[in-house]
């Protein structure tokens, strides 16, 4: 009889393999003082399943200080960094008891570089044990069958140069970012007196920089004119627009002399030409295709759509999803996920008809990962009833995996050629033939489906109207989420389970003003400043070039101190190199933060004492916020108005056409809409008041009926 | 002087800083185009580009920036 600890990465997973490793699958929760294990019992072992709440450990500087460089670095538990992180400590402590009556121990963790790593700091510095002599399950989903595989066939050892890679990861990380914030920081401090965290950091850097550099192409973008044909028809009652066959006419007058000619002509059908094309299925989710997709579909940010993806994993109803996979392994059992998914009620229709059509053979990516496969579902029914977001991103994800067994789907694109005179025109039509894979795939695959009118060769269409529109180029779309994260993807910029973080960080820290990514005056200043002082700041050269070094260490190629060395040189050549600018940097910051606060908080001259500016103020008691005047401490000018207290406010340049008081958005969530300061008492927003009002009073309502059920 | 006139950062040439530089240059580059196209006087151009949605921030700065300056 042994006695054996496992570690595992967070509660819900440590349920979950408890779970699945006991025998009769019922493991008991021991809680004790603010944390909790869960013991079972596994053929002659006894085993004692913890779990850490992500990094249990964090880096801190060995030199106090809060100033720069700080090169040395030294493991300490969370809550010695992160003063919130008080749930730590009781966990720590009861690891480190449960440790000392222990056998052999086994790490749990997710099979990936963070989950690598909080497994070998937890054995390391929790558990007080040796990482050599302590082992690795390797899975890819929680299911009860693939955990107990897991445990049987865990390796002799853990997986070290995964280690090794997180560790310098993370030292990496610290020494820029820890380093180059307090940099940037003290010479704002050091030049104006103010203590305002300007953040940076190696992959935070370029990703600014790509944002910026979309913006100024946007801010010099010149529109060309160009002109389109609008041509209609009546055909059966119906009106109908057709499509001239050149898509831009540069020159204006030879648009008007086009629209001139056909203008009340009759048209005859040329020719009705038919092409038939078929389309594959999409290959397997990785996380970025999930993220796109869940994006395009819900509007999910990329953080969002992982940590629901996460949620999803640990229910054990999806694969494991920070994967860069497309490709399903050979050793998946595919028949037992879809009979799996046959047993739920929304997908049995569809699974059967899988299992029925008798091809098992899923379409392939082209993208591998070594650890992971593509996301997919495992077949296990929700434990949980599912939230309306789990439930979108589950049903994409089930219904991605269906369609990869599905067959071609057909197309025939129909093209009517109209002619008048020299002139051409089309009218079009598409038609799904066969929905092959699109069946499965439903409100995902779009078919782009229109019917061609009733027309046969030869036929006379009368044209009318027929009008030439001026339109204009347009200038680059700026970033949304997806695409940000895409582009990060692509230059090979952070990993998959840090880019979602990096890009929400962009916007976060007031560098960009909405989710379009709109570069605010603050990311000016700072992008500008970076770019003309310390450009290497910005380059995604650096980054990269420490990325594939820390790739190397897993592959076993460099080590982890050649690497550390190297980039501690780099770091304190740059900071050296700050350092000597400092004074002028922090100028250009100060500049750039006045801009800043001027744009987001002051709402223009007051209103009341013509002599103050209003702002937008945080009352220290409540936390509420209000707009206020300036000169309210020296002037007892008393002027306020109230806010609207959920949602980001952006102030703007028009004034109120009913009242004159200065107009601003809010931006709550997705929605957005636009009010003025004085929207309690201005004449023209009763109505708004009075639709606010009904909201309330029915959310009250709706409150009141689910208590007395 | 050494701040641009349209912005206050530091000048380029012609008392603009490099991000007014390069919108001007493009304002310039762009209104043969526009000329060939439809016709316009530079006048009527600036005039067409302030009422274009699209048209970038910094272009617009610079044509309110040339109007002053020549007298349109």
């Amino acid at each position: 009889m042994s006695r054996v600890m496992i570690i595992t990465e967070k509660p819900t997973a440590a349920k979950r393999i408890a779970s699945a490793l006991d025998d009769k699958h019922s493991p008991q929760e021991v809680k004790k003082r603010g944390a909790s294990y869960f013991e079972c019992k596994r053929g002659n072992d006894n085993l004692v399943v913890v779990y850490a709440l992500g990094h249990l450990f964090e880096l801190k500087q060995k030199v106090k200080g809060w100033t720069y460089p700080r090169l040395e670095t030294e493991w300490v538990p969370r809550y010695e960094v992160e003063k919130k992180a008080t749930q730590v400590r009781p966990i720590i402590k009861l690891i480190g008891t449960l440790s000392k009556d222990v056998d052999s121990f086994v790490v749990a963790t997710d099979f990936d570089i963070e989950g690598s790593l909080i497994g070998y700091l937890t054995l390391k510095y929790a558990c007080k044990a040796d990482p050599n002599k302590a082992h690795r399950m390797f899975f890819s989903s929680l299911t009860n069958s693939e955990v107990e595989s897991a445990y049987d066939t865990m390796s002799e050892t853990l997986d070290f140069p995964m280690i090794e890679s997180g560790q310098i990861r993370h030292e990496v990380d610290w020494l820029f970012g820890i380093n180059l914030t307090r940099a940037l920081t003290l010479a704002v401090k050091n030049t104006a007196g103010w203590f305002k965290i300007v953040s940076t950091g190696r992959v935070q850097g370029p990703t600014l920089a790509f944002v910026a550099q979309r913006e100024q192409e946007i801010n010099v973008f010149v529109p060309h004119p160009f002109w389109v044909i609008l041509a209609r028809t009546q055909l059966d009652g119906e009106e109908i627009d057709l499509e001239y066959s050149k898509k831009r006419i540069e020159v204006k007058s030879e648009a008007e002399n086009i629209a001139k000619d056909l203008d009340g002509a009759t048209a005859r059908v040329d020719s009705i030409n038919s092409r038939t094309t078929t389309q594959q299925p999409h290959p397997p989710f990785n996380l970025s295709g999930l993220q796109a997709e869940a994006y395009r579909h819900f509007g999910f940010k990329p953080s969002r759509t992982l940590a629901v993806a996460q949620s999803l994993y640990l229910d054990a109803v999806i694969s494991y999803p920070r994967t860069s996979s497309q490709k399903l392994s050979d050793s998946l059992d595919l028949k037992e996920i879809l009979n799996g998914l046959k047993g739920m009620k929304n997908y049995a229709k569809l699974a059967d008809q899988v299992l029925q059509g008798g091809n098992l053979t899923p379409v392939q990516g082209k993208k591998t990962d070594p650890a992971h496969p593509a996301i997919h579902p495992t077949g296990t029914k929700p434990t949980k009833r599912l939230t309306p977001s789990e439930k979108k991103l589950y049903d994409l994800i089930v219904r991605r995996f269906l369609a990869l067994f599905g067959e071609p789907a057909e197309k025939e694109h129909l093209r009517a050629d109209i002619r008048c005179n020299d002139y051409l025109l089309y009218l079009r039509g598409l038609k799904v033939l066969k929905s092959g894979w699109m069946q499965f795939y439903g409100p995902y695959a779009k078919t782009g489906e229109r019917e061609l009118p009733n027309l046969s060769e030869g036929d006379s269409i009368f044209l009318s109207p027929v009008e030439s529109d001026e339109r204009y180029t347009q200038p680059p779309p700026r970033f949304n989420p997806a695409s940000l994260l895409k582009l990060l993807e692509k230059e090979d910029l952070g990993t998959k389970a840090t880019r979602a973080r990096i890009v929400d960080s962009v916007k976060s820290r007031g560098y960009t003003l909405n989710d379009r990514f709109e570069l605010s005056t603050l990311g000016y200043a700072l992008y500008e400043t970076l770019e003309e002082y310390v450009p290497d700041m910005l380059s995604p050269e650096l980054t990269r070039r420490l990325q594939k070094e820390m790739d190397e260490i897993q592959q076993e190629q460099t080590n982890r101190d050649e690497v550390l060395t190297k980039a501690k040189r780099d770091l304190t050549e740059l900071l050296d190199d700050f350092r000597s600018q400092e004074q002028e940097i922090g100028n250009n910051l100060v500049i750039g933060l006045q801009r800043y606060w001027k744009s987001t908080e002051e709402l223009g001259e007051c209103p009341k004492c013509g002599d103050g500016t209003l702002r937008i103020i945080r009352s220290q008691k409540t936390g509420k916020r209000f707009v206020g005047c300036s000169n309210y401490s020296e002037g007892g000018c008393d002027q306020t108005f109230a806010l609207p207290q959920k949602g980001d406010i952006s102030p703007k340049d028009e004034m109120c056409t009913h009242c004159g008081y200065r107009m601003i958005e809010v931006a709550s969530g997705r929605r957005k809409w636009e009010t003025c300061i004085n929207w309690t008492d201005c004449p023209g927003r009763k109505d708004d008041l009075k639709a606010l009002d009904d909201r309330r009073a029915k959310q009250a309502e709706k409150k009141k009926e689910a208590t007395t059920k | 002087m050494s701040a641009c006139k349209i912005c206050g950062r530091k000048i380029e040439s012609e008392d603009l800083c490099r991000y007014h530089v390069e919108a001007l240059n493009n304002l310039h580059a762009a209104y043969e185009g526009w000329k060939s196209a439809s016709g316009v006087d530079w006048s009527k151009y600036l005039e067409n580009l302030e009422n274009i949605e699209v048209t970038g921030r910094w272009i617009l700065d610079v044509v309110e920036y040339v109007r002053i300056r020549d007298g349109l």
